[in-house]
């Protein structure tokens, strides 16, 4: 389903499209390919995780998404409007917070989310409120008289999630929104975006997977400018995984349960941990029901996939470097 | 309507800014010394020998002028301390992105901080510089056309060194290279003026290129187009290349 060009009709179309298309994305810094025809979409109220390492061209490409860097190839349409060739309109629809919050340290929180609602074109009658809105959705109240350069590093944050809300835009888009905070901090920009979902589009990017299974639907792994893995969670594990293992609990284990185990189908690996754990390395389909009814036998308590997030983003990460040394 | 905001935002910060007091306030105290020392060396000359004719010097000539060429002096020298950091400072503290994202031009964000910078000038200018009519109109039976005319040519200059300022500050996220940028190209263009007594091309760089040579006319009550244009074009001209300037951080 490739967007139509003609502006009317695709702007009729709007509610079938996705909230944000991107094609063939690409950027080059002088020789330097830090994005890769990258392409994906983004639907309307969903939240989406870009992931990858430092350097993975993340950054780039949330400012292309914002138009505040150009494209070197490819093509962005947010809520419909190209973000070339209709910037402003396409601006319009955002909410971005960078890298780094953009700031004015000399200003209060309240005058400064007021010109940030100017710069969002918020209407004059609708600006209080706005403010108003924003300020209390990231908890701000105590704040709004206070000098930016006066606040914490996690106050400041929430400046610049403030900044990025206060015209209710239609997508937004954060840049390591958690990143160099305190623990107690993350989980306050957590609970926050976790308010978010819904109301608005959201893209976070981040190289913390935990970050990603808390907060995002789909997620986007990005690697040396490549695109080198998208979906849910789940479809990660199954496209991604070439073997899969299973943590099991068991009340009555014997001497014959690690032999019974090994000896099924798919299963080609059964390491036998203390206090009745089994950890058990299946390859091929989905081999679970078999394991759990034969494990049954032995008093099965618990079964649990062995490995997060954290695992599935390592081996994409192998497995894409391995695919570049072989070509 | 954008262009209003980032004025007014500028605007703002110049008026809540202690550095910008002291910079004005060092400003208005030069001015003010200068004032006196012209004042004293006037009332000396022409109360000691009726030498300039027979109505002796005219207010325009001893006072008016002499003070206009030194306002404008002084002004360029302190004026790229308050413009170093207009587009410079954005660029260093990451707050260029909230302007870059935002729906507004490069054009907006430009003349936003031009316009802003020139009000916090001509405020600059109206207050620390009132007393100087005021004191003359009450001593004096001073002309007001050459005083209008000087401040005419005080507030070009405040709008070409403004926007020299901006375009240099659009050029480095560092502001002391901006400022020093600044003052290389005012006071280069300032001393260009000296080649005016040359004879050949130099001369002709001097008379047409030298920022005094059009801006002493003003101070002698001659307010003459070509002057105004020269004004007019170094402030386009260096407005066009910020613009630029911020255009391209889309594409760095």
């Amino acid at each position: 389903m490739l967007p139509s060009s003609q502006g009317p009709a695709a702007e009729n179309n709007e509610y079938e499209m996705s909230t944000i298309q991107v094609e063939q994305l690409s950027r080059d810094y002088g020789p330097v390919r830090a994005v890769n025809s990258i392409s994906f979409v983004v639907e309307e109220g969903e939240v989406l995780g870009f992931l990858g390492p430092n350097g993975a061209g993340k950054t780039t490409t949330m400012r292309m998404l914002t138009g505040s860097l150009g494209l070197s190839g490819g093509r962005i349409e947010i809520a419909g409007f190209d973000i070339a060739r209709q910037s402003r309109k396409a601006r319009q629809q955002i909410g971005y917070l960078p890298e780094r919050p953009p700031l004015y340290p000399s200003m209060t929180v309240e005058d400064y989310l007021d010109f940030a609602a100017r710069l969002r074109g918020v209407p004059p009658n609708r600006r209080a409120e706005a403010v108003t809105k924003s300020l209390v959705r990231t908890d701000l109240g105590t704040v709004r008289g206070r000098l930016i350069r006066h606040l914490s590093k996690g106050f400041k944050q929430r400046v610049g999630i403030a900044q990025a809300l206060v015209h209710s835009p239609r997508v937004l888009i954060l840049d390591e929104p958690t990143s160099g905070l305190d623990p107690a901090q993350v989980a306050d920009i957590r609970e926050l975006l976790g308010e978010l979902k819904g109301e608005h589009t959201v893209v976070l990017s981040t190289h913390i997977l935990s970050e990603v299974a808390a907060t995002c639907d789909r997620v986007i792994i990005i690697s040396q400018g490549h695109l080198i893995a998208a979906g849910t969670e789940a479809d990660l594990r199954s496209t991604l995984t070439r073997s899969q293992r299973v943590e099991l609990l068991l009340a009555r284990p014997n001497s014959a349960t690690g032999e019974t185990l090994a000896s099924l189908d798919g299963v080609i690996e059964v390491e036998e941990r203390a206090g009745g754990s089994f950890l058990v390395t299946t390859q091929g389909g989905d081999v679970r029901e078999a394991l759990n009814a034969a494990a049954s036998a032995f008093g099965l308590l618990e079964s649990r996939p062995h490995g997060g997030l954290e695992e599935l983003y390592l081996e994409a990460l192998s497995q894409n470097a391995a695919g570049e040394t072989e070509r | 309507m954008m262009t209003f905001h980032v004025a007014r935002r500028e605007l703002r910060h110049y008026l809540r800014s202690p550095f910008a007091y002291l910079v004005g306030a060092a400003f208005l105290f030069i001015a003010g010394v200068f004032f006196g020392l012209i004042l004293d060396n006037y009332i000396q000359l022409s109360s000691s020998a009726p030498m300039y004719g027979e109505q002796g010097l005219t207010i325009t000539q001893g006072i008016i002028e002499p003070l206009s060429s030194t306002l404008g002096l002084i002004l360029i020298l302190f004026l790229p301390t308050l413009t170093m950091r207009v587009l410079a400072e954005e660029q260093r503290s990451g707050s260029m992105a909230l302007l870059l994202s935002a729906p507004i031009s490069s054009t907006e964000i430009v003349l936003g901080k031009w316009l802003g910078l020139m009000t916090f000038l001509l405020l600059l200018l109206m207050v620390g510089l009132g007393y100087v009519p005021l004191l003359l109109f009450i001593y004096g039976d001073a002309p007001l056309a050459p005083q209008l005319s000087a401040l005419l040519g005080l507030v070009l200059l405040a709008g070409a060194g403004s926007a020299v300022g901006v375009m240099t500050s659009s050029l480095s996220d560092q502001q002391i290279v901006a400022a020093v940028l600044s003052w290389m190209i005012l006071l280069g263009a300032w001393i260009l003026s000296f080649l005016d007594s040359l004879e050949g091309p130099m001369g002709a760089i001097g008379a047409h290129i030298g920022l005094m040579i059009h801006y002493e006319s003003f101070g002698q009550a001659l307010i003459r187009s070509n002057d105004i244009a020269y004004f007019v074009l170094a402030t386009s001209f260096s407005l066009f290349v910020a613009v630029q300037r911020v255009e391209s951080n889309r594409w760095s």
